[in-house]
C-alpha cells in the first residue's frame, strides 16, 4: 500500500493554529516514513496505519469507563498525571503541592521545522500535553507517574510534553501506557526534557500496552553542566513500538544514562533508536540495551554516539545485548560511533546469542529443573536492567510483571 | 612551534614517493562513455560477441542507476563523460620475453620496487602488471601452466578460456549489483584471471600490480579468481598512481569463487595517490570486492592495508554459502590530510556452521575521516553460525574523525554474534612508558601503531608485510595526537 499524503491535506482546514498548520505542511512535504529510509529500514510504518487509525485532533466529548480504582491499582505513587484517550483527566490527576512546581496541561505546539515526520505530525495534531516546571532546588520524593490510557479511541493520540527541571532539582518520573479497549490504539508522543545545572532526573518509560498497542515515542533531553539524566525504557508488550531517544549534552561534566529492556513475544516489534550528541568536553554517557526475543518477534536497535570536536575527554560507552529464545526471531542491531575529537574513550559492543548449555547444566547439576533453570537465566539476563530502577515499589512491580510475562514462578 | 606541531608538520609534508609519470606512447579512447566506446573497447580486446553483449547489458543497467549517496564521504560529483575509459601503452609487437618490454616501462617498475626481472629470479612471485588499463606482462606463466594453473590477463582469458570466464563472470558481483560495478562491467579493459584446478596448491604467491599513468583516464580492472575443489591460492594486489591535480577514478571489481574445501587468501596493499596536503587531486577508489564460499569447508580471507586514495569506498565481502565455510577480513585503513575512507566488510552467513571473523583497525590523522561500515547477516538456515568482529580506531590530531557503522542482522537463535569497537588516541601513559625506557617519542608512536596493527599485519604474506609496514611509517611517522 502506498500511502498518500492526501489524507493529511484533508485535515488542514480543521487546524487553526498557524504553527500547527506549518507543521502539518512540513509533514506532508516529508511524507510517510518508508523502509527505503535508513532510519526506517527495519520498521514498516504502514503496518501501524493499516489498523485504521485516523489523523485528527483529540475530541473532548469522548466517554470513558476507566475508574479511579483502576488507576490506584496501577500506580505506585500519589503524584499522578492522567490522560484518557489523549485528553487530560483532572479528577484522576494529583500532584504534590509545592510553590515551585508548576503544572498545567496545555497545547505545547510551537514553531517546528524538523525533518521527522512523526515529530511534525505530533506538533500539528496535539492539543494537549504536560507542561511541568520543577523549580530550582526542589526535590520531589515520590515519583511523578504519567498515565496514557485508552479505552475508547480510534484516533492517533498525539501528546506533546514539555518538562523543565531547575537547578539542583531532583525528580523521578514513571510513564505508563495502557490500553484497555478491544480495538487497537496508537500513541504518538513527543516529550522534551530540559535538565538545568546540577539537576538529577530519572525517567522510566514502561510500555506494556498488550495486544493492539502501537506506539511511536520521541524523547529529547537537553542537559546542562553537571546534570545527571537517566532514562530507562522497558518495552514489555505491544504490537509495534518505536522509541527515539535523543540526548544533547550541552554542559560540561554532565552524565547521561540510557538503559533499555525489550521483552518480545509472538510477532511483536520493537525499534529503539538512541542518539547522544556530546557537544562539550568532559562528559560521560552510558548506554545498555538488552533484548529477550521469542516467537517471531523482531528487535531493532540503532544506537548512535556523536562526539563533536569540542567534546574532548569524553567517555562514551554503549552496549546492546540480545538473547534469542526462538529460532524465528530477528534482531537487527547497529551500534554506531561518530567521533570528531581525539582525546576520548569510546566503545561499543553488540552481541546476539542464546542461553549457554553450560549455564543450564550448572543449574541442572544442582537439582533445578530445566524449565526453571531456563527461566532463571532469562530473568537474570533482564534483571541487569530492572535492578537499576531506583524506586523500590516500581522495581518490585516490574520484576513481578517480567516473571509473569516469561511464565516463571519464584 | 612546539615539538608536537613540528612532528605533525613533518608528517603533513611527507611526500608521495610514487608520484612520477612515465612517458610512454599511449593509445587512448576519446573521452566520454557511450555504446560506441564500449564497442571500441571490446573490439580492441578482440572479444567474442557474448562479451560485448554482456558489457552492453551492464551499460544499459548503469544508465538507469544513480550514484550511491549513503557512504560517509564527500567529494565533488564525478563527471562520467569526462573520463577516458581506455588507455593503453601502444602495442609495438608481441612480447615473448622481458627484454622486449618498453624500457621506459621497465624503469617505472624499478622505481616502484617491482622490477619484473628481479622478481622473476629472486622472490618467486608470479606478477601480472596492469598498466593503466592493460595487462603488460604476466610472469611465470609457464611454470604455472605445468600444474594446470591459469594465471593471465582478463582479456587473454576471455579469448583463450572463454568457457570458464563465461561460466563465472558476474556470478558473484552481477552487472547491476551497484552503480560502480555496473560501470566496471560495461567498460572494464583488463585485469587478472586466475583458475586453480582441483586439488592443486598454488606453489607461489600470485600478484597483480595496478598503476594508473595517463591523465584523465579511469582504471576499471576486473579480477576473477576461481579455486576449484581442494585448491589453495594466495593472491596479492598492489596499486600506485602518479601525482596529479585532478581526481582520477578507479572502479574495480574483484570476484572470488571458492568451491568445496578450497581456500583463497587475497591481500591488498592499496597506495593510490591520496592527493596533496590541501586535499587536491588523488584517486577516487570505488571498488566492489566480493567472494563466495560456494562449496562446503571453503575459506576466503581478505587482508587489506589501505593508505592511499583521496576517497575510498570499498567493502570486501564474503558470502558463506557452503556449510562449514569460513570468511575472514583483516584491515588496516590509514587516512591522513584530507583523505576519506569508508570501508568495511559484509559477512553473509547462509550455510550451517559458518564462521567469520572481522578485525578492522582504522587510523586517522590530519583532517581525514575514517569510517568502518560492516554488515554481519545470519540467515535463518545458517545454524550454529559464529561471528566475531572487532573494530578499533586510533585518532591522531584533533581535527580528524573516526566512525563506525556496524549492521548486525540475526535471524535464528543458535548462532553467536559478537561485535566490539573502541576509539581512543595514543595514551600519554603509553608514551610515558616508552620514553621512560629511553625510546624517543617518534619511535614510540611507530611502535604503538605497529602494535595496534599487528593483528592484521600478521596475516599479510611476507613480501607485503614489509612493504605495508614501511607504508605505515611513511604515512604516520611521528604524528602524536
Amino acid at each position: 500500500m502506498n500511502l498518500d499524503t492526501d489524507i493529511l491535506e484533508k485535515i488542514m482546514p480543521t487546524i487553526k493554529n498557524s504553527h500547527q498548520q506549518h507543521s502539518l505542511q512540513n509533514a506532508i512535504n516529508i511524507g510517510f516514513p518508508t523502509m527505503k529510509q535508513e532510519e526506517w529500514k527495519y520498521t514498516y510504518y504502514n503496518k501501524i496505519l493499516q489498523q485504521g487509525f485516523s489523523f485528527k485532533t483529540a475530541e473532548h466529548t469522548q466517554t470513558s469507563s476507566i475508574t479511579k480504582e483502576f488507576i490506584d491499582a496501577n500506580a505506585t505513587s500519589s503524584n499522578r498525571i492522567v490522560f484518557i484517550n489523549g485528553i487530560f483527566h483532572n479528577e484522576f490527576s494529583s500532584l504534590v503541592n509545592h510553590p515551585k512546581i508548576n503544572f498545567w496541561n496545555s497545547n505545547n505546539a510551537t514553531e517546528s521545522n524538523t525533518v521527522e515526520f512523526l515529530v511534525e505530525i505530533n506538533n500539528a495534531l496535539s492539543t494537549d500535553g504536560i507542561f511541568l516546571e520543577i523549580g530550582d532546588h526542589v526535590i520531589v520524593d515520590e515519583p511523578i507517574e504519567i498515565f496514557y490510557l485508552s479505552d475508547n479511541n480510534q484516533a492517533i493520540i498525539n501528546l506533546k510534553n514539555k518538562i523543565i527541571v531547575g537547578k539542583n532539582a531532583q525528580v523521578k518520573f514513571a510513564e505508563y501506557a495502557i490500553n484497555t479497549q478491544q480495538a487497537p490504539t496508537y500513541n504518538n508522543i513527543v516529550t522534551s526534557i530540559n535538565v538545568a545545572e546540577n539537576a538529577n532526573v530519572e525517567f522510566y518509560k514502561i510500555q506494556d500496552g498488550g495486544a493492539g498497542f502501537y506506539s511511536t515515542d520521541n524523547t529529547f533531553v537537553q542537559q546542562a553542566a553537571k546534570s545527571v539524566c537517566n532514562i530507562t525504557t522497558l518495552s514489555l508488550s505491544g504490537e509495534i513500538i518505536r522509541n527515539v531517544l535523543q540526548f544533547d549534552i550541552n554542559g560540561e561534566r554532565a552524565a547521561a544514562h540510557m538503559n533499555g529492556l525489550y521483552l518480545l513475544q509472538q510477532n511483536e516489534h520493537v525499534d529503539n533508536r538512541t542518539l547522544v550528541n556530546h557537544n562539550v568536553a568532559n562528559c560521560e554517557s552510558f548506554e545498555l540495551y538488552k533484548g529477550i526475543l521469542g516467537g517471531t518477534s523482531t528487535g531493532v536497535f540503532n544506537g548512535k554516539i556523536v562526539v563533536k570536536q569540542a567534546a574532548q575527554k569524553t567517555n562514551a560507552f554503549q552496549s546492546n545485548r540480545n538473547l534469542m529464545l526462538s529460532n524465528d526471531a530477528n534482531i537487527y542491531t547497529k551500534p554506531q560511533l561518530e567521533i570528531f575529537a581525539d582525546d576520548v574513550k569510546c566503545s561499543h559492543g553488540a552481541t546476539s546469542s542464546q542461553i549457554e548449555d553450560s549455564e543450564l547444566f550448572y543449574l541442572q547439576a544442582r537439582g533445578i529443573g530445566k524449565t526453571t533453570a531456563r527461566g532463571l537465566l532469562v530473568f537474570a539476563f533482564g534483571e541487569e536492567i530492572v535492578e537499576m530502577i531506583k524506586p523500590e515499589a516500581l522495581k518490585i512491580r516490574m520484576e513481578k510483571r517480567i516473571a509473569e510475562l516469561l511464565n516463571i514462578e519464584f | 612551534m612546539n615539538e608536537q606541531d613540528a612532528i605533525l608538520d613533518e608528517v603533513v609534508n611527507s611526500e608521495y614517493k610514487y608520484g612520477f609519470v612515465t612517458n610512454i606512447e599511449q593509445e587512448q579512447a576519446p573521452k566520454g562513455l557511450n555504446e560506441d566506446i564500449i564497442r571500441f573497447i571490446s573490439a580492441k580486446k578482440e572479444e567474442p560477441e557474448w562479451m560485448l553483449e554482456w558489457r552492453l547489458k551492464a551499460y544499459r543497467e548503469w544508465l538507469k542507476m544513480t550514484e550511491p549517496k549513503w557512504a560517509n564521504v564527500h567529494y565533488p560529483k564525478v563527471d562520467f563523460q569526462d573520463v577516458i575509459y581506455y588507455s593503453a601503452p601502444k602495442p609495438k609487437k608481441e612480447l615473448s620475453s622481458l627484454d622486449e618490454v618498453d624500457p621506459e616501462l621497465l624503469k617505472t617498475f624499478e622505481k616502484l620496487g617491482i622490477s619484473l626481472d628481479e622478481q622473476k629470479r629472486l622472490s618467486g612471485v608470479a606478477v601480472d602488471v596492469v598498466f593503466d588499463s592493460v595487462s603488460v606482462k604476466t610472469t611465470f606463466q609457464e611454470a604455472l601452466k605445468e600444474r594446470g594453473i591459469i594465471f593471465c590477463s582478463m582479456s587473454e582469458a576471455i579469448r583463450n578460456h572463454s568457457d570458464l570466464v563465461k561460466k563465472y563472470i558476474g556470478t558473484v558481483v552481477p552487472q547491476k549489483d551497484n552503480f560502480y560495478a555496473a560501470l566496471n562491467s560495461a567498460v572494464f579493459s583488463d585485469g587478472s584471471f586466475c583458475y586453480i584446478p582441483k586439488g592443486v596448491r598454488c606453489p607461489m604467491e600470485l600478484s597483480t600490480y595496478f598503476r594508473i599513468n595517463s591523465a584523465g583516464s579511469g582504471q576499471f580492472e576486473r579480477t576473477l579468481l576461481i579455486a576449484d575443489e581442494g585448491a589453495y591460492v594466495s593472491y596479492l594486489e598492489g596499486c600506485t598512481a602518479p601525482q596529479r591535480d585532478e581526481n582520477q577514478l578507479h572502479a574495480a571489481v574483484v570476484e572470488l569463487i571458492a568451491l568445496d574445501n578450497a581456500e583463497i587468501k587475497y591481500s591488498t596493499v592499496q597506495n593510490w595517490y591520496p592527493g596533496d596536503k590541501e586535499g587536491k587531486g588523488g584517486i577516487y577508489n570505488f571498488v566492489t570486492k566480493r567472494g563466495i564460499c560456494k562449496g562446503n569447508n571453503a575459506k576466503i580471507s581478505w587482508t587489506q592495508v589501505e593508505t592511499g586514495s583521496a576517497v575510498t569506498w570499498k567493502y570486501p565481502s564474503c558470502i558463506l554459502a557452503g556449510d562449514n565455510s569460513i570468511g575472514e577480513f583483516y584491515s588496516v585503513a590509514v587516512t591522513n590530510h584530507y583523505q576519506q575512507a569508508d570501508t568495511g566488510t559484509k559477512m553473509i552467513h547462509i550455510g550451517k556452521n559458518t564462521k567469520s571473523r572481522i578485525v578492522s583497525k582504522g587510523i586517522s590523522a590530519g583532517k581525514s575521516q575514517n569510517s568502518y561500515r560492516g554488515l554481519v547477516k545470519i540467515h535463518k538456515k545458517a545454524e550454529n553460525a559464529r561471528n566475531f568482529s572487532q573494530c578499533d580506531s586510533l585518532l591522531m590530531g584533533d581535527q580528524c574523525g573516526a566512525h563506525t557503522f556496524p549492521y548486525i542482522e540475526v535471524s535464528n537463535n543458535n548462532s553467536k554474534v559478537e561485535h566490539e569497537a573502541t576509539t581512543s588516541k595514543i595514551g600519554e601513559d603509553m608514551l610515558f612508558y616508552f620514553q621512560q625506557r629511553g625510546i624517543d617519542e617518534e619511535t614510540a608512536v611507530a611502535m604503538i601503531v605497529n602494535g595496534f596493527c599487528k593483528e592484521v599485519m600478521d596475516h599479510l604474506p611476507m613480501e607485503f608485510a614489509v612493504e605495508a609496514r614501511k607504508l605505515l611509517e611513511i604515512s604516520l611517522e611521528g604524528s602524536v595526537g
